[in-house]
């Protein structure tokens, strides 16, 4: 078979057992049956063994921590006091709780790195209050569900361990060089918050004294240091991403139970086991994606594209370009994770054949695939939020479009732009770079 | 079929808890090598508070690799597998099951491949052992067959379910809200009122 054609035979099976609504898992791994009938140099063995020692990753372990933490956090109630802190910091611009919404999901990215849960905690507690104070519920879920996005481009980021860990690249590079589009992003939400507030006359709170912002900023403290031990300890060379990730839980244990004391054992029980049922799930498809991703390899495709993306001769922009538009485009379909695994490591060798950046390579995978989180038909960021508001998928999509086209211009600048991204892990981290 | 549907439920019941204990678990190894990890304080020097452990990494892959391969089952019994809704679901309850019976099947082919093969790679883990540890890789490779079979057992459960539907042509085994798949997503506090 040449490439053209696995590739062609791969991607068409996955498409049309997707279109059967087949788990994505599932439909990967079935796709790579029809080599089995068409090679005989392929056996299942090998591509049971491709799947099953994709798991045994230490790298990966940090996704379940990062997760956990995160829920966690939701059960102690560390997210109410961040948006009471939010309240006070930013609730007096017109749309303060849009504002407090968009600067929630920041302060809990830093301590997370998982969208999903930064929707469902947020959301849960600000898309009711939003509703209540006059917000149209539209605009309530579209801010909620792109602001969670921000979860996996600030670090620590559960999509940047597994790029990390798929294409070995430094993880504590990858969250350095996330900070400053996901604070660009942040700015830029806040300014259509603005807006929109503007032109459709929202409340607005009292600007806060400093009487109020201390107690406020005081009770937030604790949850507001939990990025900067991550971060630090990883880019200190402290600790590795994995061990980070369990830090963040130990962490935010002992904060929960016995500093603020509102965990307990119902709630401890639940967030272990909901973290595990929902790791299982995102993990699941990295060994039949592995899987696929070795059998694109295996018939050469990824060479393939490099040769024919070569002949079209285009720049180090083009490419970039060229490559947002892949995962954007594979984003609206499929989960981040699989995205990673399968289009990642096809795209890599086509970007370091025009020079662009491995850590650059993967901040514009990232941001591109954050979109896919919030974009019909597959988003769960948005599935989520509208569930909570209680209205379909497709009411909130002109809103959401409004909100997420000052994030394209971001992406847009993030391509042409790498020294600015590359700037900050060059300063700090530059022997990984 | 009611015993059958019962064993289903109480297996379901055990794999949640299984996954819940691992997933507790697996915190205590990596906390373990952190702490194992070497302070260098300045004027101090080196301080280690417990001796260095090798077993840790391999004991959390261990149990990281039970829980997704379980997770997977459990998610198989819920359907709460992510798909996607690219082609509009048909009105009709007994054209839905009948659309989601070539689901199961499709799902039953993948099934098949790791109870069959899947047994071959658990013997061609019966002869190794693991790197620090060296317990029998067997213990671990188990998860592949037991995980198809599971996935059969499941999946002839809602098999049964829509031709049952199909024949009676009314009822409803659907994957249910589908945010429930997600941590915490809100299922019982929706709209409870806040303080803001």
């Amino acid at each position: 078979m040449t490439a053209g054609q696995a590739a062609l035979l791969l991607f068409s099976t996955f498409g049309g057992l997707v279109a059967l609504r087949v788990p994505v898992s599932f439909a990967l791994g079935l796709a790579c049956l029809p080599a089995l009938l068409i090679d005989d140099r392929m056996r299942p063995f090998i591509l049971l063994n491709e799947t099953f020692t994709s798991y045994s990753s230490f790298i990966l372990l940090a996704v379940p921590f990062f997760l956990l933490a995160a829920n966690l956090m939701n059960s102690a109630g560390i997210t109410d006091r961040l948006i009471n802190f939010s309240k006070v910091a930013v609730g007096h611009l017109p749309g303060g709780l849009g504002h407090i919404n968009v600067v929630v999901s920041m302060l809990f990215a830093g301590i997370s790195g998982s969208s999903t849960a930064d929707a469902a905690g947020i959301g849960k507690l600000l898309i009711p209050a939003m509703v209540k104070q006059g917000y149209d519920v539209r605009f309530s879920v579209a801010i909620t569900a792109c602001s969670s996005v921000m979860g996996v481009i600030i670090p620590p980021s559960i999509l940047m361990v597994v790029w990390g860990g798929v294409m070995s690249v430094s993880i504590g590079a990858l969250f350095l060089a996330g900070v400053l589009p996901g604070i660009c992003i942040a700015v830029a939400m806040m300014t259509t918050v603005y807006v929109y507030a503007k032109v459709n006359k929202y409340p607005i709170y009292h600007r806060s004294t400093l009487k109020e912002l201390l107690p406020a900023f005081s009770k937030a403290i604790l949850a507001l240091l939990t990025p900067i031990i991550i971060v630090a300890g990883i880019v200190g060379g402290i600790f590795t991403p994995t061990e980070s990730s369990v830090v963040a839980v130990v962490y935010t244990l002992i904060v929960g139970t016995m500093i603020y004391r509102t965990i307990d054992r119902a709630k401890f029980v639940n967030a272990v086991y909901e973290t595990g049922r929902f790791a299982a799930i995102s993990l699941f498809c990295i060994g039949t994606a592995s899987a696929f991703g070795f059998l694109l390899a295996y018939y050469d495709v990824p060479d393939a594209l490099v040769d024919w993306i070569a002949a079209m001769e285009l720049g180090r922009i083009e490419t970039g370009l060229m490559i947002a538009l892949a995962f954007l485009l594979i984003g609206l379909f499929i989960d981040a994770i699989p995205a990673i695994i399968i289009l990642g490591t096809i795209l890599f060798p086509v970007a370091q054949s025009v020079a662009i950046h491995p850590v650059h390579f993967a901040i514009i995978g990232v941001i591109s695939l954050a979109f896919g989180l919030v974009t019909p038909p597959y988003g769960l960021c948005l599935l989520i939020a509208s569930s909570i508001g209680g209205i379909s998928v497709v009411k909130a999509l002109k809103d959401m479009a409004m909100v997420l086209f000052p994030m394209l211009i971001i992406l847009g600048l993030v391509i042409v732009l790498p020294d600015v991204i590359l700037w900050l892990p060059r300063t700090i981290m530059p022997q990984f770079m | 079929m009611k015993v059958f549907e019962k064993l289903l439920d109480g297996y379901y019941r055990v794999l949640r808890f299984v996954v819940g204990l691992m997933m507790a678990l697996l915190i205590l190894p990596v906390a373990i090598q952190v702490l194992s990890r070497p302070l260098d304080i300045p004027f101090i020097g080196e301080i280690r508070f417990i001796p260095r452990f090798i077993w840790t990494q391999e004991v959390a892959v261990f149990l990281f690799i039970w829980i997704i391969m379980l997770g997977s089952v459990i998610a198989v019994r819920e359907q709460t597998h992510f798909f996607v809704d690219i082609v509009p679901e048909p009105k009709n309850v007994k054209m839905r099951s009948f659309m989601r019976i070539l689901v199961h099947l499709a799902m039953g082919i993948m099934a098949y491949f790791f109870v069959v093969d899947g047994w071959d790679y658990f013997e061609f883990g019966a002869r190794q052992q693991s790197d620090y540890l060296r317990y029998d890789l067997a213990y671990l490779y188990f998860a592949v067959p037991l995980a198809g079979l599971s996935w059969g057992l499941f999946l002839i459960e809602h098999l049964v379910k829509d031709i049952h539907i199909i024949i009676r042509g009314q009822g409803d085994d659907g994957p249910t809200d589908r945010p429930d798949a997600l941590p915490d997503a809100g299922r019982d506090e929706i709209g409870k009122e806040t303080s803001i």
